[in-house]
């Protein structure tokens, strides 16, 4: 039999993680005009069927259901005891789980947390009856539990302006109202909702943040979290953490993200599900300076270009950025980070044969950056390394490739030389540079030597590398291995022979195909699974568990795209997961 | 005179009855705490079962068992050594394998002997640099740590690892590896003030002609100085395994390895004179057997006297694994490994070629404020907590529902009642009745 916390968990976890939206009950004012003003964060699920029908679907069942944890507790019996509570429920409200989740929260959620740590829930049911009939069994429940533990009852309940109130313990309490359920994690929050409805106030609804949330959301949204960062920012961690963005690269990456957030006091995150795709578009209302900020010279004028296709395709990122104007402002952008930045100048110096980094090099390079990683082809005659890592590239478009592709193949070559010294100096096997042909395109590949037949089935981590360097039509290609290249080859000059066009207003994009990383990770399962035993800690079936669980997850993530833009000093992002789940 | 220094006297003025076989009597019965202790020497530190199981079995059997567990220990010892073969790339995940294995190995004696030989010939990350390299010397030790001395010494000596840590890479005629000749005889054998520099130098001329190549040892006859050389007063055309002989066969050599092993296993209070270690070592210079002078030092008086109750500092290895190993828990063990380093104990890194310090060097303001973090960290709550020791969990698991019962428990298990009147321990809940037993300066001797 159940216990009384599950009980209450299974309440709970019902109206918390399952959503649905509908305007509240006719009878009652929206949920936002009983939860008091001064929310740190606020939740809204307003968007009903299609989150349900997502949740609830069969595929969706059938992908958790699928899930390692839970298959190991279908044949441990562990889901005995789950599947008779749902059972029992069902049994005492007449009616398939299912239908009573469709109709429990069928009216809306809406959730507030507050600076003092105070938790509130509204969930509007499209049913009074079934609500109050659901009130009434996990009560009689629990109270049959402590009767059969010899305990007496924690159950309480007292009224308070007409309103009834009930409490399992010190850290909930919960009220029915009509179709109306509140909980609260302090009971004088509940008391605070009950005030509230009986003398008006200041109501989250009057909230200029929740108001500014649900325009950014529109209507359309079938939720919106609103977080009020001004309040937030307050928290030592999260001061802390937005600080800790302000190194060179995460700036060039982020380009003003982190900016936005310092300066802004609102973070809207809208969701919207259709079928099997998810989409959260996030807004910050942070107004960046541009001439302090990186954001500067993340460049929306054209836009990044989409990311490249090649065969085995993993992940994706497309950056448009002015590399010279960013590095010629690194003075006044990273001042504390001089010393190592003129390290790292001098470092390419010897590269580029004492050419000026900024004006030299990135100035000779257009804005459009794109990085790709992809999944490797092992040569039968070099064999599967032991850990399996993904070839990646970056993707840049030369100014005049005539004059730098000179210079890039030198400094390519002199970095390849530092390669083999150092490996050298360690008694390492080296790299032998060779001059293939690729169609009409001659590029520069590094290898190492083949191993001997007998290593083949478990080669070194070294083989998973040979560098390339490709300059096809003004295109410049750094690749990690020389397959990539191959494929980057055909595909930039695909993309060359057709209209280049950037996508509008969006300065960086990210892809990810969720497959594609799932084969990859189960590629590398045995390492995963020894790495997870002495990072976490956990026993080999723990650490498989949570690996195959990890890999379960996301080959269901599909293809996912993240998207950043900027709109006069606003920015913006969307994040874009389409799910595959079970087949139905 | 306390008890320590008085069963100390005697063994000293009764060699005989201080390596005689210990029988349990009225005088000293065997009990849990001795079980403990024994526990704790030949391990990183009993859990509650074991000392049960020991206090049942009676000394004898229990050493026995120690000795040579039940079962077959190569599976494991199988398994781990793919592990570790796997993560070579980095020394860092050796080292958290290694912590691992002591945590979970079936056969403890073994892996301290292991640590106890890595402190010994102090090869170093520092110096080596390699992973794979270091993997197999460690790997290396532990396959022979148990074994015949003479052995062990001449595959360290030539194993690239030691090679490369004592600047012995290219030993070349012209350049005999002067520095490796002086560790291995200052610091390996038969010890500071027992050669002369005549011995150095010819000792060197014997490790020409090995160099290492791409991590493995060769040998150039070309570059070997095949001229007579005298060393500790033989004459001959000595290789390196013939002069590893001469300086095995040394006397001094045995007094060296024994006094440390007595170090190690009995006490680090006072220094034995040579007449109570000359039994030992005259049996370990004719066998260079090193269980066989172990079992020795279990079974006897001494070592279940007072003058070796308590009187080793654990080293932070042996703290920290002590307290998983108790609590049955298991832990991050990679963040466990950079927790130690930053107490001193980086394993696969021993500071200097004279190893880890011991004794109270272990012990300072910093590093007593150290192993009290790590106690606090160790025993912190679940949930973001990678070391997973739960306290109260066991205790719960124990039947000890309440604070006063969970701290006779933790108590008992950690100090076998060593320190009843803990004061600082009196008012403590649960969770923190733990650490603060573990912080107890009486939890840190071995």
């Amino acid at each position: 039999m159940m216990s009384r916390s599950r009980l209450i968990g299974a309440a709970l976890l019902m109206a918390a993680v399952l959503t649905a939206h509908v305007s509240a009950a006719d009878d009652l004012p929206p949920a936002s005009q009983w939860l008091p003003a001064g929310a740190l964060l606020a939740v809204e699920v307003s968007g009903t069927a299609d989150v349900l029908d997502l949740a609830l679907s069969d595929g969706m069942i059938d992908t958790v259901s699928a899930m390692p944890p839970l298959q190991q507790k279908k044949q441990d019996g562990g889901l005995d005891q789950f599947k008779t509570i749902v059972g029992y429920f069902e049994a005492n409200l007449g009616t398939d789980w299912k239908t009573a989740a469709r109709t429990l929260l069928g009216g809306g959620v809406t959730l507030a947390l507050y600076p003092d740590k105070t938790v509130l829930l509204i969930v509007d049911s499209k049913d009074a009856a079934l609500l109050e009939e659901l009130r009434e069994f996990t009560t009689t429940v629990a109270k049959g539990e402590a009767a059969k533990k010899g305990n007496a009852d924690s159950i309480r309940s007292g009224e308070y302006r007409g309103a009834t109130g009930w409490t399992f313990g010190d850290k909930e309490a919960h009220a029915v109202v009509g179709n109306r359920l509140i909980v609260a994690n302090k009971s004088d929050a509940l008391k605070r909702v009950v005030d509230l409805r009986e003398d008006g106030g200041a109501a989250l609804a009057d909230q200029a943040e929740y108001k500014a949330a649900k325009a950014a959301a529109g209507p359309k949204a079938d939720a919106f979290l609103m977080v009020n960062m001004g309040a937030l920012k307050q928290v030592p961690n999260v001061q802390k953490g937005l600080d800790n963005v302000g190194n060179p690269v995460g700036s060039l990456l982020l380009a003003g993200v982190a900016d936005s957030l310092r300066a802004a006091n609102l973070l809207t995150l809208a969701l919207d599900v259709d079928g099997d795709t998810i989409s959260l578009a996030a807004v910050s209302d942070g107004k960046v300076d541009a001439a302090k900020s990186s954001v500067a010279f993340a460049k929306t004028d054209g836009g990044a270009l989409p990311n490249l296709k090649v065969p085995g395709f993993l992940a994706g990122f497309s950056f448009c950025r002015d590399l010279h104007s960013f590095y010629a402002a690194k003075d006044d952008l990273f001042p504390e980070r001089t010393g190592g930045l003129i390290f790292f100048e001098n470092m390419m110096g010897i590269f580029f044969s004492g050419r000026d980094l900024a004006d030299d090099v990135l100035s000779e390079t257009e804005p459009e950056i794109r990085v790709l990683a992809a999944r490797q082809k092992y040569d039968e005659e070099i064999g599967t390394p032991k850990t399996q890592i993904p070839a990646f590239a970056a993707v840049l478009r030369m100014k005049n490739p005539e004059k730098f592709s000179l210079v890039m193949e030198e400094a390519w070559q002199k970095a390849v030389g530092l390669v083999n010294f150092t490996r050298g100096q360690k008694a390492e096997p080296g790299l032998i540079i060779d001059r293939p042909t690729h169609g009409d395109t001659q590029f520069t590949v590094a290898r190492f030597a083949a191993p001997k037949v007998e290593e083949r089935t478990d080669a070194d981590v070294r083989f998973n590398f040979n560098p390339a360097l490709a300059m096809p039509d003004g295109y410049l290609i750094l690749s990690s291995t020389e397959g990539l290249a191959r494929d980057l080859i055909d595909a930039v000059k695909k993309e060359a022979s057709e209209t280049l066009a950037g996508i509008d207003e969006v300065h960086s994009l990210a892809e990810v195909d969720g497959t594609s990383v799932a084969t990859i990770l189960l590629a590398n399962r045995e390492q995963l699974v020894r790495n997870n035993m002495i990072e976490e800690g956990n026993s080999r079936d723990q650490a498989e568990m949570a690996i195959d669980s990890l890999v379960a997850i996301v080959s269901h993530l599909g293809r996912t795209k993240f998207e950043i833009r900027n709109e006069s000093g606003a920015t913006q992002a969307r994040f874009v997961i389409e799910l595959k789940l079970a087949a139905k | 005179m306390t008890p320590s220094s008085e069963a100390l006297a005697r063994a000293a003025n009764d060699p005989a009855w201080a390596w005689a076989r210990y029988e349990p009597g009225a005088e000293r019965p065997w009990d849990a705490r001795l079980a403990a202790h024994l526990l704790r020497r030949a391990g990183f530190g009993p859990n509650r079962s074991e000392i049960d199981q020991a206090a049942g079995d009676g000394p004898q059997k229990t050493i026995d068992r120690l000795l040579q567990p039940d079962g077959d220990p190569a599976e494991f010892e199988e398994m781990f050594a793919e592990y570790e073969r796997a993560a070579e790339g980095s020394v860092e995940s050796l080292r958290a394998w290694w912590l691992r294995r002591m945590i979970q190995t079936p056969y403890p004696l073994l892996e301290k002997l292991t640590l106890f030989w890595h402190g010994h010939f102090a090869v170093s990350q520092a110096e080596v640099g390699r992973a794979p390299m270091l993997q197999r010397h460690v790997q290396l030790l532990r396959e022979q740590a148990l074994g015949d001395f003479r052995s062990l010494l001449k595959a360290v000596m030539l194993d690239p690892a030691t090679l490369v840590c004592l600047k012995a890479e290219k030993s070349r005629k012209a350049t005999p590896p002067t520095a490796l000749a002086r560790t291995l005889l200052a610091r390996f054998t038969v010890g500071e003030g027992n050669f002369s520099e005549s011995d150095v130098t010819e000792t060197a001329r014997a490790f020409t002609g090995w160099f290492v190549n791409r991590n493995s040892r060769e040998f150039y006859p070309r570059e070997f100085d095949d001229g007579e050389k005298t060393v500790f007063g033989k004459k001959g055309n000595f290789t390196a395994e013939e002069v590893l002989d001469v300086i095995a066969d040394q006397r001094a050599t045995s007094q060296t390895i024994v006094r440390k092993l007595y170090r190690q296993f009995v006490s680090e209070v006072d220094e034995p004179g040579d007449a109570l270690l000359d039994t030992l070592v005259d049996s370990f210079a004719k066998t260079g057997n090193v269980l066989g002078t172990i079992e020795t030092v279990l079974r006897s008086n001494l070592f279940f006297s007072p003058a070796a109750y308590r009187c080793r500092v654990k080293s932070p290895v042996e703290y920290a694994v002590g307290l998983v190993r108790a609590f049955e828990g298991r832990v991050a063990t990679d963040r466990l490994g950079r927790a130690l380093a930053d107490l001193g104990q980086g394993l696969y890194n021993p500071p200097t070629s004279a190893g880890w310090p011991d004794g109270l060097a272990w012990l300072n303001d910093a590093t007593v404020v150290g192993r009290h973090n790590l106690a606090w960290q160790l025993l912190q709550q679940p949930g973001d907590n990678k070391y997973r020791l739960d306290a109260a969990t066991y205790a719960r698991q124990h039947g000890k529902q309440d604070a006063v019962a969970a701290r006779e428990l933790f108590l008992d298990l950690l100090l076998q009642s060593d320190a009843p009147d803990a004061a600082a321990v009196s008012a403590a809940g649960i969770e923190d009745a733990a650490r603060l037993v573990a912080c107890l300066p009486e939890y840190q001797p071995a």
